[in-house]
């Protein structure tokens, strides 16, 4: 037997054995167990259920914050004195004049047109205050 | 890349397809080169009822080590390389679980598929029992050079040998063969 009878018998071997081999099936599965092995290699925050979780709570804290907000925006965190008193601090002096003269008068009318703010008396504020949220 | 695109792409585009993600790439590869494995670890021995598993195998660790393979050789040849590695681990685990002892180190076990048997020639199968009888080394470089067709540059590439050496051991596994076969 020379060399080249060899090689054609070596080429024959194994042909039988091969042909049995189910060249699709070891595709598939070669293709699985390479993604599984980059599925377990991703970050836990990458991971799709990571996600959905995260989502479901980002979701959940913008609603409450929604809610609160909502809520919060009913409520005027301001005492109505607090207004009142920026309201007389903005009237000119002729026109505080003019609020004062209509007050029942715990003073002079002449003595109260010529008073300013700070000289206004507590009952005299709160009566100005009144008269000017009626 | 089309499945025609696929078809006619070379390994090394393949193997970059595959490394950008594309998985029908890896699974191109796969389809080209599983015969010519399946026929290489059956002339070395592999039985039939666990060639599948071999073959699977071969690819997979050849997937997760690609960035290894710089093209100094071809695809075909480094994946061969790889199957005769998983053979080996295979038998040295078989080994180490008694359930199928090795005969000798030089003697790979005989193929237990009967199928195998009842097809091959008589010339066939004396070749299968001499490249049996042959070390790892000879078996291997002969099958790579007269089955594979490979060169022997490939082949001391494949092996971790050189080009010379690949040469003796192919000659020698020749005369060895000729005289068990003859």
């Amino acid at each position: 037997m020379n060399e080249q009878e060899l090689q054609r018998l070596a080429q024959r071997l194994g042909s039988d054995a091969a042909g049995r081999v189910d060249v699709e099936r070891v595709a598939q599965r070669v293709i699985a167990r390479l993604e599984a092995v980059r599925r377990a290699a991703r970050p836990w925050w990458v991971r799709a259920t990571t996600v959905r979780i995260a989502a479901a709570v980002a979701l959940l804290v913008a609603a409450g914050i929604g809610t609160w907000a909502v809520v919060d925006s009913r409520q005027d965190p301001r005492p109505a004195a607090a207004i009142g008193w920026r309201a007389i601090e903005t009237l000119a002096n002729d026109d505080l004049g003019e609020v004062l003269d209509s007050l029942s008068a715990t003073a002079p009318v002449h003595e109260l047109a010529t008073m300013g703010m700070d000289d206004l008396t507590e009952a005299q504020l709160e009566e100005l205050l009144r008269r000017m949220e009626a | 890349m089309t499945a025609a695109d696929r078809a006619e792409a070379a390994d090394a585009d393949l193997i970059a397809a595959w490394q950008g993600g594309d998985e029908r790439a890896a699974a191109a590869l796969v389809r080209r080169h599983t015969v010519a494995l399946s026929r290489f670890l059956a002339s070395t021995g592999a039985r039939g009822d666990e060639l599948e598993d071999l073959v699977q195998e071969a690819f997979f660790r050849a997937f997760r080590s690609i960035d290894r393979f710089r093209g100094q050789a071809a695809f075909r040849t480094w994946l061969l390389a790889i199957g005769g590695n998983v053979l080996k681990d295979q038998r040295r685990r078989a080994a180490r679980r008694k359930v199928v002892p090795l005969l000798d180190h030089d003697v790979v076990e005989p193929s237990g598929d009967p199928h195998d048997h009842a097809v091959a020639g008589d010339v066939e199968r004396r070749l299968e029992e001499a490249l049996r009888r042959l070390p790892p080394m000879q078996r291997n470089v002969f099958l790579l050079r007269a089955q594979q067709g490979l060169e022997y540059d490939e082949i001391a590439g494949a092996l971790g040998s050189t080009p010379g050496a690949a040469r003796v051991h192919y000659h020698h596994a020749v005369r060895r063969l000729k005289r068990y076969v003859s």
